[in-house]
């Protein structure tokens, strides 16, 4: 159950992270558009929010997540040939 | 204006900017132009490269933003040091005969319509509808 959730999380922020940087690529070209730069924003802040909510509960996605307070929690999960 | 996209014509020389100095807009030079007939040991002076309405266009610049006298040697032997892949036809001895064609390509800027929601826009690839297009839609697949 928690796998789940979990995985559901993780593919959620796979999904958000591609829109943001499709946005971004076309930000780059489209620097003036507001409509983008407004839906960049929000979409970010999502990414940014779905990230704390999973490193909370499932530890840290990337090595600026290890929250040092809480001991070394990089080696916790499964390594990727695990 | 007349011809003001092109005021310098290789076809129309002018006391201002004779034939042997015209340039392409890429500022490079190329085969067979009137670029073989560039003066060896000239110098070309900016001045010399201003259009007959005596207004420096920035189309006379090339991207670099160098002025176009520095991108060609002053010996007139440019063609020796720039390599261009042969497209053509084995055989081919360079005449317009054989030559690939030329010819000017153009994309429309994208505007910006809704997206796709996250999930689908990883599913397919893109976030944007206008640039969603399946394989084979541009050629004999597409029935």
């Amino acid at each position: 159950m928690e796998i789940t959730e979990k995985n559901r999380l993780l593919e959620e922020i796979r999904s958000y992270g591609f829109t943001v940087l499709e946005l971004a690529l076309y930000l780059d070209t489209h620097p003036n558009d507001v409509k983008a730069l407004r839906l960049y924003g929000a979409v970010s802040d999502k990414l940014k929010e779905l990230q704390e909510n999973y490193e909370q509960n499932y530890g840290p996605l990337t090595i600026t997540g290890v929250n040092s307070g809480d001991g070394w929690t990089w080696i916790n999960g499964p390594w990727p040939w695990e | 204006m007349e011809n003001k996209k092109n005021p310098v014509s290789p076809s129309r020389p002018t006391a201002e900017s004779p034939v042997g100095q015209v340039v392409p807009e890429n500022g490079r030079p190329m085969n067979g132009s009137p670029m073989g007939q560039v003066v060896p040991g000239n110098s070309m002076p900016t001045d010399e490269m201003v259009p007959e309405n005596g207004r420096p266009t920035d189309n006379m610049t090339p991207e670099n933003g160098r002025p176009m006298g520095e991108m060609m040697p002053e010996n007139g032997r440019q063609n020796d040091q720039i390599k261009t892949p042969n497209l053509n036809p084995p055989g081919c001895n360079m005449t317009h005969d054989c030559m690939s064609k030329v010819g000017y390509s153009y994309v429309p800027v994208q505007a910006f319509n809704d997206i796709y929601p996250p999930a689908e826009g990883l599913a397919r690839g893109t976030i944007f509808p206008e640039l969603d297009k399946p394989f084979g839609m541009y050629g004999a697949e597409v029935g």
